[in-house]
């Protein structure tokens, strides 16, 4: 049997292990360089991340294809034709099975001059210091929400100290820590997880990272071209600002609000998606299926949920697709995936994404950093040209039309269309209502940026 | 240390550094200008996906500079707009 996987992190790894020892013949994709996806990105001078998986890299019943763009798949019913380019060329490859795990990319909220030099995503940040051993600053600060701060925190500090190089570093959170409470039944569940919280905890507490809760970044400050501070507003429970904002000096600032799943594959293959804490999520059953047949979805595109969740749920997608039904480790995979679930749906409770963060804006905050489109022409094509999703408001600004795809904006498009709609009435338009379909807003006819030069071969 | 140039300037790199990683430790802080506002731009993302990094490589333009590793003897430009 022909399985094709798109994406060699957690879960797709997982599922070709699984798979491998069914004895099947599986197509590995993935645009990064080598296996591990964003988890397992730093496990430098190791072709394959844990020990687990380098078993399965020279497997000959494996084809891997690293730094590649899938961008299209055809659904040939039955099977599909999977195509895909890099290096200047495009290729393809018939496969009888798919298994999509594309996993996230980090989310970020704009805030003014966050396009310029000295921002970046806290994920930017761990990459440069783990993979090239590079400190965005020497004051530096985090802001956003989620759990991802800490873990970059520690590689910046960790680095620091392996180099002898002293560094001040902060957190600033939208959210309070008391909010925890709200995952009590995951924390009793998955233990592990409480003692590696409590870990972080102690470790902040040593290193004395400065903790700022319940407050966001407003502006990044520049001096001289250079970053020399950034404006900070405090943030009631819904997150909106609460009273003057204040500045505080850094030379570096890393910023995250958590991940959101990627849509571009399920998009373009016209699965079924579902609104899943306001991120649209693949749709999947109980065995990791898929609307579509032979398709089936692991990972983050089926809702976030970290590492240890995807694995659990490519295994599941892989004892499926070879027909295992029944027995003791189905049944012991899937007992783990629930309990990694309920803390994963308890952590969504900790950091939602409140959509009044779009109350924090000016008019002239680039919300589209590929094409350069503002607040303020978002807001505008809601309300004067009747723009009522994020696709809408794209074809009337372009915003999510450039080379990133929408990746960094279009789950912001989409909140601020969302709260646009809901108040129109207010301009003396007709009330409307946005457009509550998942699979409308994440609609795409390909899956990236292909050249003519590509195809014509 | 290998080296490429930038802009006309040798710049030092490690093995398994990518453009970007090495500009940034040569002191490099803007990679690109954009193509509407003229705004200044770095790396964002880090990973290749945002398009942010881009540079002109042996004069192609569009490439991502976070992503790219670096090669004895490349000429890298300064990037106006996207091409």
């Amino acid at each position: 049997m022909k399985i094709g996987i798109i994406g060699a992190g957690p879960a797709g790894l997982a599922a070709a292990r699984e798979l491998v020892k069914a004895d099947c013949e599986i197509f590995v994709f993935d645009s990064n360089a080598r296996s591990g996806g964003q988890y397992w990105r730093h496990q430098k001078n190791t072709e394959f991340p844990e020990k687990k998986y380098s078993d399965i890299s020279r497997d000959s019943r494996i084809q891997w294809h690293f730094h590649v763009s899938v961008w299209q798949i055809e659904n040939l019913n039955p099977g599909f034709r999977i195509h895909y380019s890099g290096n200047g060329s495009s290729s393809s490859v018939e496969v009888e099975k798919i298994l999509i795990a594309t996993g996230s990319s980090e989310r970020t909220l704009p805030f003014k001059n966050w396009t310029l030099p000295g921002v970046m995503t806290a994920g930017a940040a761990q990459t440069i210091a783990k993979e090239h051993r590079l400190l965005p600053g020497s004051s530096i600060l985090i802001a956003g929400s989620g759990v991802f701060a800490m873990p970059v925190a520690k590689s910046l500090i960790t680095l620091a100290g392996d180099t002898g190089i002293t560094i001040e570093l902060g957190i600033i959170e939208a959210r309070s820590l008391i909010r925890w409470w709200r995952n009590i039944p995951g924390f009793i569940l998955n233990p592990s997880k409480a003692i590696e919280a409590l870990g972080y905890l102690a470790y902040a507490k040593k290193k004395r990272i400065k903790r700022i809760s319940r407050s966001t970044v407003t502006e990044a400050v520049l001096k001289d071209g250079q970053i020399s501070g950034v404006r900070v507003a405090r943030l009631d429970r819904e997150m909106k600002i609460v009273g003057d904002s204040y500045l505080l000096p850094c030379d570096a600032l890393a910023t995250s609000f958590g991940f959101t799943p990627d849509m571009t594959i399920p998009s373009i293959m016209g699965v079924h998606r579902v609104f899943k804490n306001s991120d649209a999520v693949v749709e999947v059953d109980d065995n990791q299926r898929t609307s579509i047949i032979d398709v089936w979805a692991a990972g983050e595109v089926t809702g976030i949920g970290g590492h240890e969740l995807s694995i659990s749920e490519g295994r599941i997608a892989a004892l499926n697709i070879v027909g295992i039904r029944g027995g003791v480790r189905l049944a012991f995979a899937r007992w783990k995936r629930l309990r990694q679930r309920i803390f994963a749906d308890g952590l969504g409770r900790i950091y939602p994404i409140d959509s009044n963060w779009i109350t924090w804006q000016e008019d002239s905050v680039v919300i589209c950093r590929c094409e350069e489109v503002v607040f303020k022409e978002i807001v505008d094509s809601v309300n004067h040209l009747g723009a009522d999703s994020a696709r809408s408001a794209k074809l009337f600004t372009r915003a999510g039309m450039g080379l990133c795809q929408g990746r960094f904006c279009q789950r912001n498009v989409q909140d601020i269309t969302e709260r646009c709609t809901k108040f129109s009435g207010v301009d003396g338009l007709k009330e409307r209502t946005s457009v509550k379909d998942a699979n409308r807003e994440t609609v795409r006819p390909i899956g990236g940026v292909v050249t003519l030069g590509e195809l014509s071969d | 240390m290998f080296n490429f140039e930038f802009d006309g300037n040798s710049i030092d790199f490690h093995d398994g550094d990518t453009v970007a990683s090495a500009l940034i430790r040569a002191g490099v802080k803007e990679l690109r200008r954009t193509r509407f506002s003229s705004q200044p731009r770095s790396i964002f993302c880090g990973i290749g996906q945002c398009f942010d990094c881009l540079v002109v490589i042996d004069d192609v333009p569009n490439q991502r500079a976070c992503i790219t590793l670096a090669r004895s003897g490349m000429k890298v430009r300064h990037q106006e707009g996207t091409k």
